[in-house]
């Protein structure tokens, strides 16, 4: 492989479009033969995190009975305070942009204490009812422990389990397991709050690029905002009230449309497209069965091959429109 | 042999060098930009969900576009319907052709649609006409499978044809072994190794001799493919099963029985993950790590199946320490050094790729779920709509 890649490089400076110095950077830092296993191991830290946290979980709800919920809980309290102690220790302070850990094992320290706390909340609130009836707050707690720490520590992770704690707060599962088995709005009132939510997540995006508040994580806001607008607003398309959703899903595509130039965000781009795709789509079988289109059924037919070659003329134009716009010249 | 044209097919590799050198910092991104409109091009979409969009859509136009003809023809369709599916199948290769030559397409998405879309058409019109004439035979299927798909990435360079192919020849190798073998049932496993052990050591050659950076991605999805079927060739819990499943179940009261030599495969399971763990930190071979790392994983499971030693959740949280302490000092140990391997982050490899992937991880897995509601559970769910740092599901 190296192989091929100098030889690729050597025909580069051959046609003169790189220059010799840089020719002569890369051929030595290629000659140091370098195996990074930089990203194998940050993911079994990762994995061993996972691990851990899961088998934790799974040993305190079976030995509830024979250890004893006091001593269990001061376990769980003492593991979770030590986590955040290392963290808090070795974290250079909240800063308005990034501020990462000097060393990646600290991010994954982080995220196990914030599940551990989680878990600590919920086991006593399931033991000890201590919020009572008020289960909301058994949510909003650790939320609140998630978002601080991901403000804090600058974690994405970590963010990203404090938005799954603000939707449940809510009553939503926004949880990707859930996306997947398209289970998400199982009502229509969800369905609407689930779009309120979205709006919501998106209005905060767009203030904190105003207040320049970790701007890194918008792409983690704006990924919820976008799916919980477009799911909604689909699941909606295929109910009663069609209409006023068609409206709404095209002034949201329309926007984030616009919106991943300015981010340039490649993947908010495509979903973007392809919630709007679908939901045009919906809309236009929804036309056409509001008009009594059935008859001329086998015509439309016919129509199909050449619809298909206009969207995908449409799509390969806004390809290129997405790629001019971000002066990047290829997405990739 | 390559239907593109080679010069435009050139620059294709020389360009994706020039994006290597981008990201890394070698080059600066104007420098690239200008760079890389001089060079004239193939078309092709770099970015995979862009190309499954493509795909997706070039389905759909492949599929409207059959219909289209079955509807044209839907008079004159009696009997003679076989020769409408070997129609599309060569409509479907017409089609890439023309892309591929005339449109300057070359992994756009759209072409692959076409490409594969004939193969499959071609495959179902083979298997119709045996069916019509003989007995329904697998075996032609995956033979003009194996078949087609070689010489299309031979000509067109796509690199899921390659799967396609790795898939056809192993598949028709073990049909005939299996069928047409009288001890075929026995020697299947070590046949399987003997075929993936070669195609390995083949592509391994190939790749080594390579002057043109053509076929290199594909033999590359050659090699991993080898290792994960030599892998799953020997190991216990596959051959186990499979045997199982293969002499009917009836037997054994869904009690899958042992097998013949199973100390060979208990061997077998655990010294070829280590083997590709050892090997590949030893020949810098990032893809074979991977695979040696899921063959590990896929062994402690195997061994999980039959022997349960600890109780899960003991051993979730034992491996969790025991990796966590592995990596540790993994990384203590290989963070200075400058050349080999190393914990520092190569420029040529992103060193965040993993971390949106975790963040969807994280959500997923410890996300907080919606309270149970109140009415339906008033005492003992009330606050346990936690996921419990990931008892979820089981419980």
């Amino acid at each position: 492989m190296a192989n091929l890649e100098e030889q690729a490089a050597q025909t580069l400076f051959d046609k003169n479009l790189i220059k010799e110095e840089q020719f002569t950077a890369i051929k030595a830092y290629r000659a140091l033969n370098i195996f990074s296993v930089h990203n194998e191991l940050k993911f079994l830290l990762y994995l061993s995190m996972l691990l851990f946290t899961s088998g934790v979980g799974i040993l305190i709800y079976q030995n509830i009975d024979t250890i004893g919920h006091t001593v269990l809980l001061g376990l769980l309290l003492l593991v979770t305070l030590t986590c955040f102690y290392f963290c808090f220790k070795n974290h250079p302070g909240f800063k308005k942009d990034e501020a990462p850990f000097p060393n990646p094992l600290y991010d994954y320290l982080v995220l196990t204490a914030v599940i551990l706390s989680c878990s600590f909340v919920g086991y006593l609130q399931f033991q000890y009812q201590t919020f009572g009836t008020h289960y909301g707050l058994a949510t909003l707690i650790p939320t609140i422990i998630s978002l601080f720490c991901a403000y804090y520590f600058d974690n994405k992770s970590v963010l990203s389990i404090g938005i799954t704690g603000m939707a449940a707060y809510l009553g939503l599962s926004v949880d990707p397991k859930h996306y997947f088995e398209n289970e998400m709005f199982n009502n229509t009132t969800l369905s609407y709050i689930g779009l309120a939510f979205g709006l919501t997540l998106l209005l905060w995006a767009l203030y904190a690029i105003k207040i320049n508040l970790k701007k890194h994580f918008n792409l983690v806001y704006l990924t919820f905002s976008l799916h919980l607008i477009g799911i909604a607003c689909i699941v909606n398309l295929c109910d009663d009230f069609w209409f006023p959703f068609g409206l709404v899903l095209g002034i949201a595509a329309y926007y984030f449309y616009n919106l991943s130039f300015q981010i340039r965000s490649i993947s908010l781009f495509i979903f973007t497209v392809l919630y709007g795709f679908v939901g045009m789509n919906i809309f236009f079988v929804q036309m056409l069965t509001a008009i009594h289109f059935d008859d001329f059924f086998s015509i439309f037919l016919f129509t199909t091959p050449f619809y298909f070659i206009g969207t995908i003329l449409g799509f390969i134009k806004l390809i290129k429109h997405f790629n001019k716009k971000t002066s990047d010249d290829s997405i990739r | 042999m390559i239907a593109y044209d080679k010069t435009l097919l050139d620059n294709v590799y020389i360009d994706q060098e020039a994006n290597r050198l981008k990201e890394s910092g070698f080059i600066s991104k104007e420098q690239y930009k200008d760079l890389s409109h001089e060079l004239p091009k193939l078309k092709s979409q770099n970015n995979l969900f862009i190309r499954i969009g493509f795909f997706i859509l070039g389905c759909l136009l492949y599929s409207s576009i059959c219909g289209f003809i079955s509807l044209l023809g839907l008079g004159a369709m009696d009997n003679g319907y076989l020769f409408f599916i070997y129609l599309f199948a060569f409509i479907g290769f017409g089609a890439k052709e023309y892309m591929s030559q005339e449109m300057k397409y070359f992994g756009f998405g759209l072409d692959d649609a076409f490409i594969l879309g004939a193969i499959l058409a071609l495959l179902i019109a083979v298997g119709l006409t045996f069916e019509q004439n003989y007995d329904p035979n697998y075996l032609a299927v995956i033979i003009v499978l194996a078949i087609a798909s070689s010489i299309a990435y031979l000509r067109y360079l796509n690199t899921s044809l390659v799967l396609l192919a790795c898939i056809g020849i192993t598949g028709s190798a073990a049909y005939l072994i299996f069928e047409y073998l009288i001890i075929g049932k026995a020697i299947l496993p070590f046949a399987m190794m003997l075929l993936a052990g070669t195609g390995y050591l083949f592509s391994k050659k190939k790749l080594q001799n390579l002057a043109f950076p053509y076929y290199y991605n594909g033999l590359k999805l050659a090699k991993g493919f080898c290792l994960i079927l030599f892998y799953l060739a020997g190991n216990y819990y596959v051959v186990r099963e499979l045997n199982f499943s293969l002499s009917g179940e009836f037997y054994y009261n869904a009690v899958s029985p042992e097998i013949p030599f199973a100390l060979l495969f208990w061997a077998f399971t655990f010294i070829i993950p280590a083997v590709y763990l050892i090997f590949s930190l030893k020949s810098k071979d990032r893809m074979m790590l991977w695979i040696g790392f899921l063959a590990l994983c896929f062994s402690f499971f195997t061994f999980r199946m039959y022997h349960h030693v600890l109780p899960p959740e003991v051993a979730l949280t034992i491996g969790g320490l025991a990796v966590f302490a592995f990596t540790y000092f993994s990384i203590k140990k290989t963070k200075y050094n400058e050349t080999g391997i190393t914990f520092k982050a190569d420029r040529f490899t992103n060193p965040n790729a993993f971390s949106n992937l975790q963040a969807l991880v994280a959500a997923s897995q410890f996300g907080l779920k919606p309270e149970v509601k109140v009415e339906e559970s008033p005492m003992e769910f009330g606050g346990g709509g936690f996921s419990g740092g990931g008892s979820n599901g089981e419980f």
